[in-house]
């Protein structure tokens, strides 16, 4: 019986032999990015430069950052003649902070639209920023063409406006155009609802179609031009008070109108929806 | 593979012509000397078993003289195994059972493969039966028996699971079915286990170094799998089971028919699983830094269906057995949507259908077919396994998110097909009941081919040999020693790859052909003063043989969200491991703690590089991110299992277990990845019986599972909170005609709905939660045609 206790002793006491505490010294903590250029929802034209400009920092030793810009269209881009914007690199960085400046060329064939802007960086050590807890940074930016349509917002009497007034509970009447100077226009999207990157920190909130005000897609193909008036002709769109009370603080309502072409370019129209 | 099962039977039929005995006793309760009706007594070696009758007899005719070892069990009473060697003059056995109201200690606990008994056996090992496996029946057959104390699962979705034991899993655990190594693609996180949930009859963990009577890999330890025994009876028999759960409508139905006519026995089973998108108790998840919605609570694209079968024939003699199965998996699921590649609000929109299963999605079949046969050459028994398998891997994603356009693959972006050939033989050489000697051989051949739109492993060929020698031995009634050495060679030969276009030319791997041998041994002691008392200690090496995938993977791994990159210049990974083994059981209470400690020399991880995949092939997708390399370094293993069944009634079961595994990479300095939180689990369950009406038994049940914090994490890796499970259940039997009880079960898993993170799941890396509340329905009605 001696025996046994000696042993079960001795295998109780085992995983604790082990148990070390892990030495508090091994660096574990990914390096942080502050991008200030490119920001939320800017506009760069395809031909052009995109400049970026970022500080990096770890607490230990930076080792890498890497640079994505893709598109950000969904299934409904199609026939194309010009090819969508792609950039892929990464570069290698030293010490504990650093401010890093990028010159990249946009191709000047590039297709019109929304694409991601990425940054992610990884220290000596390996720590990686990661998607999970949004260390990495991702931002949707704009390109834009010679090619892709315009969208303008006018009153009744065709003059350019700023903001559009809106009557709670009422009809909004809504004037203005798409055009394509260069080609034809393939299908309009209109949207009435928050602006995606309105937050500060300029991420959205991500909100799904199903709860827009007003979502209707409509197609326009072959035509080079067409009227708002026109188009909104069959439709009523009304905002309540209480999706007016369901709005954040500092957020507003927009009239967005997104316009696809025929090449596959996608332009955007926005505008402020003002309500007394 | 036929000709040598020919030669075998051939062997036999010339041997036959030998002298008969028979094998006969009785069999009675130890505390009353009452005799015992209705026992099951059953001869291992010619897989045969019989009811002792009233007296508590029985009588086996025909038995050819050599060594057997027999299980005696019976409701309420150990079982026990006899190892009886026999001849001309062989006398009357006396078999006395003691009685106990402890479950497990009811089913016969003998490794199968090895026949090593409760006691002999130095490693911890736990069976299950059909019983246990139908109780805990989840989904699959991994989360069936992830509530034993030091085995957990990793999970992507609720379809798909693999096997964790003590922290270690992929290729540190070896699943045997009916003794052949179950080979699909272990590495990777989201490659489940290929096997229907319905089918095994019997289930053997051992936890521990198992390289010793298994193999390479045989690390974490082995997850036997054995069909239900053949039919013994010369009628038509089988049942119907069927599964309904709420969460994500599943249906799951099995059919099972078998019987016997004249030697030959036969069963066939099929069975389905289809089941929609599961619900989880969110509206929405955070990730990238945005709210991201699931629509109507059900995680889109989560949908999958099983069809499976399994054919079995055999022969039954004197000689032993032989046994030839056929079996298929196939199962279709898909994954979250937002799982491969950065998920996107304008993805995560309704689809219109619940039931549907689109892209990205994969596709698994496995097909087995496996020979076992048990014959007696001389006096001595040989087991020969036979198998082929082939496991065919489809994962389909959109080409087009992966900037490629749609090629001649369409949505196909890895196929993976691996075949494998295997044969195992063990020779059992008893010099007396209390020493015997197993001389044993295990062989594996397999080669890999794949195509997709995308390239993740190349082909490649990979050979196994490996020769052993285990001994047992025991004395004074209380000491049993074992112990044993083993040689294995291994050959991996990958051919190289390479890709290009116009601009870019990239070389993935290179020809890689390269030979490793290993030498290892295993010591144990097993020590058993009285019936309460038992304490074991065993020393082992084991051994893993670099596997083709960490030798020259190369490519976006959406199972774990990197760019994995292997490393050709990998040298076997070798352990030393203690294991400890105290258990005191009485009739109604048992207590088992099971400590471990290992050191691994050369323990193969991923390591994160400070590398990104853009900078390194021109063929990757954008945001394939970081570059993580096989690396290997030394490393430790502990921790410990303590589990405790208590009776305070005789209807009153209650049952808890903890498991607990520490790791340290002695590299990093840090843990090592996927290390299962320590748990908590207990569970109480009154039965009582009701003598008038058609429902006969009747059981309640309530468990709560308490899984802690995991706040030691490798590098990159995130720490997960720990949360509680509260589960219900109940079931009672019903009698309908005199054979026939159909056996229901109603059950409760997540009862409170509870949001929580499992830290060994794939979506575990998307934040999203685990599945909700879920009500299970269990039906099992039997039939028989005389």
């Amino acid at each position: 019986m001696k025996k046994t206790k000696v042993w079960i002793m001795a295998a109780l006491a085992l995983p604790f032999v082990y148990s070390c505490d892990d030495d508090d010294s091994v660096d574990t903590t990914a390096p942080t990015i502050t991008l200030e250029d490119p920001v939320a929802g800017e506009s760069f034209a395809a031909g052009g430069t995109l400049d970026v400009h970022c500080d990096l920092t770890d607490d230990i030793n930076l080792a890498t950052y890497s640079i994505t810009v893709h598109d950000n269209f969904d299934s409904h881009s199609h026939g194309r003649t010009l090819a969508n914007f792609n950039y892929d690199q990464s570069f290698t960085v030293e010490g504990t902070s650093a401010h890093v400046t990028q010159e990249i060329s946009v191709d000047a064939t590039s297709t019109a639209g929304p694409y991601h802007f990425i940054m992610q960086a990884i220290d000596a050590a390996g720590n990686a920023t990661s998607f999970e807890d949004a260390s990495s940074v991702e931002i949707e930016i704009w390109l834009t063409n010679q090619t892709m349509a315009h969208v303008d917002f006018t009153d009744q009497g065709g003059t350019k406006i700023s903001e559009l007034e809106g009557v709670v509970d009422q009809s909004l009447s809504i004037y203005g155009k798409v055009e394509d100077e260069s080609g034809t226009l393939d299908h309009v999207l209109v949207v009435v609802g928050h602006l995606e990157a309105e937050s500060g920190d300029g991420h959205s909130h991500g909100r799904t179609r199903e709860e827009e005000i007003f979502e209707k897609e409509f197609e326009v193909e072959g035509q080079a031009s067409v009227s708002l008036a026109e188009l909104l002709a069959n439709e009523s769109i009304v905002v309540s008070q209480a999706e007016l009370d369901e709005l954040e603080t500092g957020e507003h309502l927009y009239l967005i109108v997104t316009a696809t072409d025929a090449d596959g370019n996608i332009s955007r129209g926005t505008i402020e929806i003002h309500f007394d | 593979m036929k000709g040598l099962f020919g030669l075998m039977v051939g062997m036999l039929i010339s041997l036959s012509a030998v002298a008969q005995s028979q094998l006969f006793g009785f069999v009675h309760d130890a505390e009353t000397n009452e005799p015992l009706p209705g026992a099951v007594v059953s001869i291992h070696e010619l897989n045969r078993s019989q009811l002792t009758d009233l007296e508590g007899k029985f009588r086996f005719e025909n038995i050819r003289p050599a060594t057997y070892h027999m299980h005696i069990s019976s409701l309420g009473y150990k079982a026990q195994t006899l190892i009886k060697i026999t001849g001309p003059d062989t006398k009357k056995l006396e078999v006395r059972l003691e009685p106990t109201i402890l479950e497990l200690s009811e089913i016969v606990v003998e490794s199968n493969h090895y026949k090593v008994g409760p006691k002999e056996q130095t490693l911890p090992m736990e069976i299950l039966d059909a019983e246990y496996l139908a109780k805990n029946r989840k989904g699959t057959f991994v989360n069936s028996i992830e509530n034993i104390p030091g085995v957990s699962a990793i999970n992507t979705g609720v379809g798909i699971s693999k096997p964790v034991i003590r922290g270690m899993s992929f290729n540190r655990v070896i699943v045997n079915d009916k003794g052949i190594k179950q080979e699909g693609q272990q590495w990777g996180t989201d490659h489940g286990l290929e096997m229907d949930m319905f089918e095994p009859g019997r289930v053997e963990v051992i936890k521990g170094p198992g390289s010793l009577m298994y193999g390479s890999d045989g690390l974490g330890g082995i997850i036997n799998v054995f069909p239900p025994s053949v039919p013994q009876n010369q009628m038509i028999e089988g049942n119907v089971q069927g599964i309904y759960k709420s969460n994500n409508n599943l249906i799951g139905t099995s059919t099972v028919v078998q019987g016997k006519v004249k030697d030959w026995v036969y069963r066939g089973r099929f069975s389905t699983q289809d089941f929609e998108d599961y619900e989880v108790p969110a509206s929405d998840f955070t990730y990238n830094g945005y709210l991201l919605p699931i629509y109507n609570d059900r995680l889109k694209n989560t949908a999958g269906n099983e069809r499976n079968f399994s054919l079995m024939t055999g022969i039954k003699k004197n000689w032993g057995y032989s046994t030839i199965t056929v079996s298929n998996f196939h199962q279709k699921a898909g994954l979250f949507v937002g799982a491969v590649g950065i998920p996107r609000s304008f993805q995560l929109t309704h689809d219109g259908s619940y039931g549907n299963i689109d892209i990205p999605r994969q596709e698994t079949k496995h097909l087995k077919i496996i020979s076992n046969s048990n014959i007696l050459v001389g006096q001595r028994w040989v087991e020969v396994d036979l198998g082929y398998q082939r496991n065919k891997r489809e994962e389909h994603s959109d080409p087009t998110a992966h900037g490629r356009q749609i090629g001649p693959d369409g949505s196909l972006e890895h196929g993976l097909d691996l075949q494998t050939l295997t044969a195992n033989a063990r020779y059992f050489w008893h010099s007396s009941e209390d020493h015997m000697r197993v001389i044993g051989f295990q062989s594996q051949y397999q080669w890999h081919n794949w195509d997709g739109f995308a390239f993740l492993l190349p082909e490649f060929s990979s050979a196994n040999l490996g020769l052993f020698v285990y001994e047992e031995y025991s004395w004074a009634n209380k000491f049993t020693a074992t112990g044993g050495l083993r040689f294995d060679l291994a050959n991996r030969d990958i051919s190289a790859y390479s890709e290009s276009d116009e601009e870019n030319f990239f070389q993935y791997n290179g020809n890689i052909d390269r030979n490793y041998y290993n030498f290892s041994g295993a010591l144990g002691l097993s020590y058993y003063p009285n019936e309460n008392l038992n304490a074991k200690i065993n020393l082992g090496t084991s051994y893993r043989v670099p596997t083709a995938n960490e030798l020259s993977i190369n490519g976006l791994h959406h199972g774990t969200f990197r760019y994995e990159l292997g490393n050709s210049t990998l040298t076997t990974e070798r352990g030393l491991q203690m294991d400890f083994v105290f258990n005191y059981q009485r009739k109604d209470f048992s207590f088992v703690i099971t400590p471990f400690a290992s050191y691994f020399k050369n323990f193969i991880y991923l390591s994160s590089t400070s590398e990104f995949s853009s900078g390194f092939n021109p063929f990757v997708p954008a945001e394939s991110g970081q570059i993580y390399q096989y690396l290997q370094h030394d490393a430790i293993f502990s921790g410990t299992e303590i589990a405790i069944e208590y009776h305070p009634l005789e209807k009153l079961h209650w049952r808890a277990a903890y498991e607990y595994v520490y790791n340290y990479n002695l590299d990093t300095k840090l843990p090592l990845p996927f290390t299962p939180p320590g748990s908590l689990y207990t569970e109480l369950e009154y039965g009582f019986d009701i003598e008038k009406g058609w429902i006969e038994g009747v059981h309640l049940g309530a468990n709560v599972k308490r899984v802690f914090d995991q706040n030691r994490v490798d590098r990159n890796e995130r720490t997960t909170p720990g949360y509680w499970l509260l589960g219900v259940n109940t079931g009672f039997d019903f009698s309908i005609g005199s054979n026939t009880t159909i056996q229901a079960t109603f059950s409760a898993q997540n009862l409170l709905n509870s949001n929580y993170f499992n830290h060994l799941s794939r979506y575990r890396l998307l934040n999203l939660p685990e599945q909700g509340r879920n009500f299970v329905i269990s039906l099992r009605i039997p039939f028989a045609i005389q």
